[in-house]
């Protein structure tokens, strides 16, 4: 094949290329399939990011925090600010960033279930102090965000131009995961998440990449979550509660942990279809989801990128594999 | 001012039992049951179901919602998380799964508005002149019953003796002859028990839907991180601290009482990462 003597430059830009075809023609869907895209796109960002601190050994459950942080820095600069919408969502992820720093020095000292359990509080920490505070409009929230201007042919009064956005978003964090992890710092992060004592006594000083990988997640998930923000007008703090934390995980874990950018694409895209054709029996999503997570957890642990392999095994040996 | 005092021994006994159920089944296990708080929710449903539609008495509707809801947690203790071979991220999507399962079957069959459980006892009494409902010192008083109860069993009989070496030293305890996995079981059953406990006696004084695990859960974690993971006397403590914040914090400071509570959990972190009476059950998990 020719594809495959092409330097890699060429390849990368032959990717996007093809993927910007690829979003620009699901801008074409119709209105349903475009929502649900939007979802799946904002839940694979939130997914990878999870995966991020998960590379380093460590647990989150409190990826919520960072979407309330980023959703409420944009809906305020917006509204009481009047900031445009551009540098309103850069200084949201900005915000996430520097709060993960502050907190990441001290709570990222604990490792394991501690980190596990005050991630947790962090997220109702954040919600709880949103809910109480009138300057954020308490527990009604903020509502009525303007919907952004135009940029060039992306309509931000359509789900076509969010669509783009959340699409643009999903291949920056998708790139940027990617070569994290085919780079050094991906190798230091394993190591670090196999064992940080070993990597420490390799001479890692595993405190600033642990850090640096949480750092990392929060500037991509309070990105996504001030775009969600903008995108549905209001942001409320009966939103982010424990579930959208638990979604993270979801998408992660059904897609496969394995692999960083891959498995979040797949994993969402499983959950939003449910989730946008469950949504109007209440109770069933919950039920459905916990039942795919324990199915993927016994039965299938490296998640759905695992699928193809294990169907590949049940052919001979000499079976054309490229063909499937 | 009594009338809080009152409040806030009833809720933090409570308390108690809700944290030393999952405080038991963490340092048995080593892995935070997040789905601890949603089988209060199912116990406290069960107990609807048992006391309103079958109309059985208090008593019986209690012990069978118990009863009932421990099972259902030696179950998935024998046949879920054992599975996994003690590995935490596994086991904690476990608990996830687990968790949003029990929410849906509970949205499912009840739907998600809020009700009201039945109280053990009706009417009011005086203490000192004060006013005090009986549902309330009725609440505190199986509360003390059945922490009295479990820390006696745990102290002096055989099979609670078992119970605080598997949590000591899991392989030890094997080598001496304990059935560690018969102790895992029992443990999660305990520990589920004392959360269904908790949730009908909460869910009576406040209200009860579908979504009330989460904040129970919370409440837990919040109270055996503060109290050190895998300590009952260190979960004892800091049940009456988070109590505090709930009733007294509640009436004085209003709506920001939660960040006294988190904010305290913070800050005892910081300078003791293990909490008051912790020991290192985390060295342990890990590997």
């Amino acid at each position: 094949m020719h594809i495959a003597r092409i330097n890699s430059a060429g390849k990368v830009l032959l990717a996007i290329v093809l993927l910007g075809l690829l979003a620009f023609a699901l801008g074409f869907l119709p209105n349903r399939w475009q929502q649900i895209c939007i979802m799946w796109a904002i839940w694979s960002t939130v997914g990878m990011s999870w995966l991020v601190i998960l590379r380093v050994g460590e647990f989150s459950v409190g990826q919520a925090g960072f979407l309330c942080i980023g959703g409420y820095s944009a809906a305020v600069l917006m509204l009481k600010f009047n900031c445009p919408f551009w540098l309103a969502l850069i200084v949201s992820a900005a915000t996430c960033a520097f709060v993960a720093l502050v907190v990441g020095v001290i709570i990222l000292r604990l490792k394991g279930l501690y980190f596990l359990v005050i991630s947790l509080v962090f997220a109702e920490i954040v919600r709880l102090t949103i809910a109480a505070s009138d300057y954020l409009g308490a527990s009604e929230g903020l509502f009525g965000i303007p919907i952004p201007n135009n940029l060039w042919f992306i309509k931000f009064s359509t789900k076509q131009g969010w669509l783009y956005l959340f699409i643009f978003i999903l291949a920056l964090a998708g790139f940027t995961f990617r070569r994290m992890e085919k780079s050094r710092i991906g190798r230091i992060y394993s190591y670090i998440g196999a064992s940080p004592d070993l990597a420490q006594s390799f001479g890692i000083y595993y405190m600033k990449y642990r850090v640096q990988a949480f750092v990392i997640s929060a500037f991509f998930t309070g990105l996504v979550g001030a775009a969600m923000g903008v995108y549905l007008g209001a942001v409320g703090p009966e939103g982010y509660t424990f579930y959208y934390s638990l979604i993270a995980q979801i998408v992660a874990i059904l897609g496969g942990v394995g692999s960083i950018v891959l498995g979040p694409l797949l994993g969402s895209a499983l959950y939003t279809v449910f989730d946008e054709y469950l949504v109007y029996v209440p109770g069933a999503r919950s039920l459905i989801m916990g039942g795919l997570l324990l199915t993927v957890i016994f039965f299938l642990p490296e998640g759905l990128v695992s699928v193809r392999r294990k169907f590949l095994n049940k052919f001979p040996r000499g079976f054309p594999r490229k063909f499937i | 001012m009594f009338d809080i005092f009152i409040f806030w021994i009833t809720l933090s006994l409570n308390y108690v039992l809700l944290a030393t159920g999952l405080t038991l089944t963490v340092s048995v296990m080593r892995v935070v049951n997040l789905a601890h708080g949603n089988f209060y929710m199912a116990g406290a449903y069960a107990f609807l179901v048992f006391s309103e539609r079958a109309g059985l008495p208090y008593g019986l509707a209690l012990l069978l919602s118990v009863l009932l809801v421990g099972a259902l947690g030696m179950l998935v203790e024998a046949k879920l998380y054992r599975r996994l071979g003690g590995r935490i991220e596994p086991s904690i999507i476990c608990m996830s799964g687990m968790l949003l399962v029990l929410e849906g079957l509970a949205v499912l069959l009840f739907g998600p508005d809020i009700r009201g459980l039945p109280a053990m006892l009706k009417g009011t009494t005086t203490i000192g002149g004060t006013v005090v409902s009986m549902e309330r010192l009725s609440v505190a008083a199986l509360a003390l019953v059945v922490i009295a109860g479990l820390f006696c069993f745990l102290k002096y009989s055989r099979l609670g003796r078992s119970i605080r070496a598997t949590a000591q030293d899991r392989e030890a305890a094997s080598l001496m002859g304990v059935n560690v996995n018969l102790i895992s079981s029992l443990s999660m059953g305990i520990g589920t028990a004392m959360a269904v406990i908790a949730g009908i006696q909460i869910t009576a004084v406040y209200h009860l839907s579908p979504y009330v695990g989460i904040s129970a859960l919370c409440t837990s974690i919040l109270i055996i991180t503060m109290g050190g993971m895998g300590s009952i006397v260190g979960a004892f403590i800091a049940a009456f601290i988070i109590g505090l914040s709930d009733s007294f914090g509640a009436s004085f400071i209003g709506r920001y009482h939660h960040l006294l509570s988190f904010g305290t959990v913070m800050i005892i972190l910081l300078f003791k990462p293990t909490g008051l009476l912790g020991t290192t059950v985390e060295a342990k998990g890990k590997g």
